[in-house]
């Protein structure tokens, strides 16, 4: 884990689980297309680990019977933290192999919470929400046990991820703080509760893990924020939940934003004090006749000289980037940016919706086309 | 003053159809056994309306998957696009892309639709249409946008032609955007609204300030217009006039939040709207679509609306 290199590469969230995880930790006999996924990726994420090795032998032989379910859980950060390394990345984690999702996990580590049911996000797919029904707080620090494996085993300088409190916040109903306002609910009513909501879950549940996972060695935190963008008029709330949430601990805080409208978070966002980088998608708006880069002019345009993860390989689609097209994207961030120093190079988010396959070979390309921009930068 | 009450929007899946559906995508389920439950839950949403004395029925639009989709079946030349926001949710439509001129295919639209009384239709309005719809024709926008109201003129006359009486147009994108070139909005409702179909046409708006619309109505020949309380200042919305002959809209049943409104504060609600701006009528109603609830948290939430039911004075 020496100096970082100019342009390095990072992972932004989530892997795909591999079927035999799945299916390995509920216990049990494993299918033969669970088995055939754990044979082709093995060479993609060797296992050296005596902690795996028996595990692992069971598993190759169709049978998790017997297998505690933590241990496969192991198992399987340790497979998408070695895929992640051998991919060629500077910066990695686990995958999220031990995460279910973003949002219950944090909830169910907090108070002042009640799931409701599920909710449609689109056609037939559902998410579970939840609603705050009493002022919030944390159970205990979470995300600690995960960090701390990560941290014992991975060769590259781990990046922790965590959701950020004004997602946690917008993905929740709010009833606790907006019952405390007087009278009917109205805009001003309802924006005034939601301020309270976000802000207590900064200082009251994502400080206090961040400051856990720091003493636990936690270097470069990345906070989740997909819901950013969600209401353009409340940048200033995004903002405030990040330096409420970072106050008075040192650590490397990156923030990451996706499929967003960056001409309203920008230049906004730049009050997020605490901010080292800026973690955010362009490639999905890199298309033909269209420059998806040219977003990045925010940065050089307002003096802001913070650090950019720039976003190359679009996690969308599964036709896989050239190390040429990554390249030339990286270019012209480094053109809109003006200092090489500043790029970090990363998929535009988590690759969950890919296979392994083409999660695989879009960082493989990834990696390649940035050698290709170092040699050309140095 | 006559006050009623209803449901303006689309209504949640239940947990059972939900596991059904996602069943069925994982192939563990039949279609057949998807359609019964949507057949049985819409039969439980119509008996819920009328056990609160709703004033029609919606049979909660179970199985659409947006505003959009069931139109874009009942026409040719529009594709179903990509994943895009519903405006500040965390919900997601498919863009109605429009690749040519739409052309109108009789008899889709009303398998979508409950076999009941008193039933209202809901129907993405024009100018939200046009709004949100991806023009890929190469023609003008104000063509495509009229092409795509002529196209809903179609379905409401197929469906008045087989007893449908009341239609109601979901417009958020004008109370989203907060103003709308009067001639083009009268435009196109003049074209969805014409030849003397004799039905109602109504309209809901959410999503942000819908007070400035509801002086046009008769001018775009609706005779309500809902809006959104919870994004709509009060002062606002009393600030605003009332035309004869039209009822107001109280979206007052809030699905953005989990938190159930009091009685006691929509009675207030209604009585200060009641003093300054004197409608005809008034309807008491979601404030933007229900199936961002559960549906037990939206079926408790609604029920507060029985006590506004069939009031008058």
């Amino acid at each position: 884990m020496g100096a970082e290199p100019l342009l390095p590469t990072q992972e932004v969230g989530s892997l795909r689980k591999p079927f035999w995880l799945v299916e390995g930790a509920r216990g049990g006999t494993m299918s033969p297309g669970a088995l055939r996924e754990l044979a082709d990726n093995l060479d993609r994420a060797p296992f050296s680990e005596t902690l795996s090795t028996p595990t692992l032998e069971q598993l190759k032989k169709g049978s998790a019977a017997g297998i505690p379910t933590d241990t496969v859980r192991e198992v399987g950060s340790l497979f998408g933290l070695r895929f992640l390394e051998k991919a060629g990345l500077d910066l990695v984690y686990d995958g999220e192999m031990r995460r279910v999702e973003m949002y219950e996990y944090p909830v169910q580590h907090s108070t002042g919470f009640r799931f409701l049911g599920h909710v449609r996000s689109f056609d037939n797919k559902y998410y579970r929400k939840a609603a705050c029904v009493d002022g919030v707080g944390l159970k205990n620090p979470y995300h600690l046990e995960e960090f701390s494996f990560v941290k014992e085993h991975a060769q590259r300088l781990p990046k922790v991820p965590v959701t950020g409190a004004y997602t946690l916040a917008d993905w929740s109903w709010n009833e606790h703080y907006l019952r405390q306002q007087p009278g009917w609910k109205g805009p001003e009513q309802r924006r005034s509760a939601q301020r309270e909501f976000v802000v207590d879950i900064a200082r009251k549940i994502i400080r206090p893990t961040l400051k856990a996972l720091v003493e636990k060695g936690a270097r470069v935190i990345q906070i989740d924020e997909p819901a950013a963008g969600t209401h353009p008029l409340e940048t200033a709330l995004v903002v405030e939940s990040f330096n409420e949430s970072t106050q008075g601990i040192d650590a490397k805080f990156v923030m990451h934003i996706c499929f967003s409208d960056y001409n309203s978070l920008f230049p906004g966002m730049f009050e997020a004090k605490n901010c080292r980088q800026f973690l955010l998608e362009f490639a999905n708006r890199d298309v033909e006749g269209r420059d998806g880069y040219e977003d990045l002019a925010l940065f050089e345009d307002m003096n802001d000289g913070r650090e950019v993860g720039v976003g190359v390989v679009d996690i969308h689609r599964d036709n896989i980037e050239t190390a040429e097209l990554v390249h030339q994207r990286i270019m012209k961030a480094v053109k809109y940016l003006k200092d090489p120093t500043r790029v970090y190079v990363n998929p535009d988010c988590g690759l969950r919706t890919r296979s392994l396959d083409v999660s695989w070979q879009k960082l493989v390309r990834m990696v390649e086309g940035t050698e290709l921009a170092r040699k050309e930068l140095t | 003053m006559a006050t009623t009450a209803a449901v303006t929007t689309f209504l949640p899946r239940s947990e059972e159809v939900i596991s059904a559906t996602r069943e069925w995508e994982r192939g563990r389920r039949s279609k057949e056994d998807v359609d019964t439950l949507y057949q049985k839950w819409t039969h439980e949403v119509l008996r819920f309306e009328e056990e609160q004395g709703f004033g029609w029925k919606t049979g909660g639009h179970l199985a659409w998957h947006d505003l959009f989709r069931p139109l874009i079946g009942a026409s040719q030349g529009i594709a179903v696009g990509a994943l895009t926001r519903w405006f500040e949710t965390n919900t997601f439509y498919r863009r109605p892309v429009i690749e040519e001129l739409p052309q109108f295919v009789p008899g889709k639209l009303a398998s979508y639709l409950p076999q009941s009384s008193d039933l209202v239709v809901i129907l993405p309005g024009p100018w939200t249409l046009a709004g949100l719809a991806e023009n890929r024709t190469g023609r003008r926008e104000s063509e495509v946008a009229e092409s795509l109201a002529h196209l809903l003129h179609s379905v409401i006359a197929e469906l008045s032609a087989e007893g449908e009486r009341r239609f109601l147009f979901h417009e958020p994108l004008l109370a989203y955007a907060g103003e709308a070139p009067e001639d083009e909005l009268q435009k196109l409702y003049g074209i969805v609204t014409a030849g003397g179909i004799p039905a109602q046409f109504l309209m809901w708006t959410y999503f942000g300030d819908g007070s400035w619309i509801v002086p046009e109505a008769p001018r775009l020949g609706v005779s309500m217009v809902g809006v959104d309380l919870s994004e709509t200042p009060l002062g606002e919305l009393t600030r605003s006039r009332v035309p004869s002959g039209v009822a107001l809209g109280l979206g007052c049943i809030d699905p953005r939040t989990s938190l159930p409104e009091s009685q006691e504060d929509i009675a207030q609600l209604v009585h200060e709207v009641d003093s300054k701006l004197h409608p005809g009528s008034m309807v008491l109603g979601p404030a933007a679509p229900m199936d961002l609830l559960p549906w037990e948290t939206a079926r408790e939430k609604l029920s507060v609306l029985r006590h506004f039911a069939g009031r008058s004075g």
